[in-house]
């Protein structure tokens, strides 16, 4: 895998992306791709490969459940790690999401350091 | 080995003369010969003494040796503790410059919270748009899952719900700017901060509601007060207030008023702002 990673960010509320992009530029290397909803996410993925994906589940046209399933059925990103991002806390929530692929699962409010550490995480990058 | 077993292995030299001259000439022959003999022996047990001699000191140089060994191992234990000591000093500092990164970090997750917050809340002149952000900065910013925004009505003497979130506007109370005997439920702390200026905050968190809010923030302009943020219900996973919360309510308390109120009389006075 080369040094520098592709990530999108899909996230239907300006001020959210803006936290995330903002959360996300802390670590080097991350090229960072926006997409406004689900239906704005397929068409960035299939434009690009990317190596994270971080999405909302309430969306307006297609929400980040939906997202998270057309991901899995894709073979270029079938395998792409996913954190999926909601103000729902709920465990049936959780297990949702999970179940459909998910890798991991942050819930609103959002802080930036627990943003950073998961991506790190899926990405196995050390150091700052 | 010992002086007494020295003496022991030189035999005594007797000399025999109980016979006359012959006897004599034969007891010096005898003498001499053992003479020689004794030197022979002394000889030979010198010989064997400087061996033990040179054994001794061997041993000596030896022991010097690994006497001098023995403080170069101490002087390395010496050295072993110090440094341990200096690891152990590192390990704290370690300690104490992670953490303070980490605060670091969360200090800058927050200004940038603020940031970010007054962006949005400046980056439009569209009321709902305005309004939208502000629910949404509550929800993503504190944790709030159910709340209200009052803003003050022509004439000055009630508050009104302009917005809602979780809540429905129809079932929220119009509050009096002035002190009422029998407020409706949950108009008293919006009503509080309104009048007082300052902020509200119920520490029962479970026990708040729509009758109870969790906080009342006061929205002011130029000093003045000229609504209320009220806070219902928070998020699951938000169990209280950090200091955090309280000063993006400071931030939100100086700027949402701004923006509501810019947006009003912009829609006042023009309409709709165009949308690019």
């Amino acid at each position: 895998m080369s040094d520098e990673y592709n990530v999108l960010v899909v996230e239907d509320s300006p001020m959210m992306r803006q936290l995330l992009v903002f959360a996300l530029s802390r670590v080097k290397n991350l090229r960072i791709t926006e997409a406004d909803d689900g239906v704005d996410g397929l068409r960035k993925l299939a434009a690009a490969r990317f190596d994270i994906i971080l999405t909302d589940i309430n969306m307006p046209i297609m929400d980040g459940l939906k997202l998270v399933k057309r991901v899995r059925s894709d073979p270029t990103h079938k395998d792409t790690p996913i954190i999926v991002i909601t103000t729902e806390g709920s465990a049936e929530d959780r297990q949702r999401a999970m179940q459909l692929g998910a890798n991991a699962y942050i819930t609103k409010p959002i802080q930036a350091p627990q943003v950073i550490a998961k991506v790190k995480e899926l990405l196995h990058i050390e150091g700052v | 080995m010992t002086e007494k077993k020295s003496r022991e292995r030189v035999r005594p030299l007797v000399i025999e003369d109980e016979g006359g001259t012959g006897t004599r000439d034969s007891s010096l022959s005898t003498l001499f010969r053992q003479g020689e003999e004794l030197a022979s022996q002394l000889q030979e047990e010198g010989e064997r003494l400087r061996a033990r001699v040179a054994e001794l000191e061997a041993t000596n140089v030896a022991l010097r040796g690994q006497l001098a060994g023995d403080r170069s191992l101490q002087t390395a234990l010496r050295r072993i503790d110090q440094l341990e000591q200096e690891r152990e000093e590192l390990a704290a500092v370690s300690t104490r410059t992670f953490a303070l990164c980490s605060a670091v970090e969360a200090d800058l997750a927050n200004m940038a919270n603020l940031y970010i917050a007054a962006d949005q809340l400046h980056s439009t002149l569209d009321l709902a748009r305005v309004l939208t952000h502000i629910s949404e900065l509550l929800e993503q910013f504190v944790g709030s899952r159910e709340h209200a925004l009052y803003y003050l009505q022509d004439g000055g003497d009630a508050l009104a719900p302009i917005a809602s979130h979780g809540v429905g506007r129809e079932g929220l109370p119009v509050v009096a700017t002035r002190p009422v005997a029998e407020p409706p439920p949950g108009a008293r702390a919006i009503e509080q901060a309104f009048l007082t200026g300052a902020p509200l905050f119920d520490s029962e968190i479970a026990a708040c509601g729509v009758d109870r809010p969790v906080a009342c923030v006061p929205l002011k302009l130029d000093g003045r007060t000229v609504g209320v943020i009220a806070v219902y219900r928070l998020l699951d996973q938000k169990e209280a207030f950090t200091a955090n919360d309280r000063e993006l309510f400071r931030m939100l308390g100086a700027h949402a008023a701004t923006a509501i109120t810019g947006a009003l009389l912009w829609l006042r006075a023009v309409g709709d702002p165009p949308h690019p």
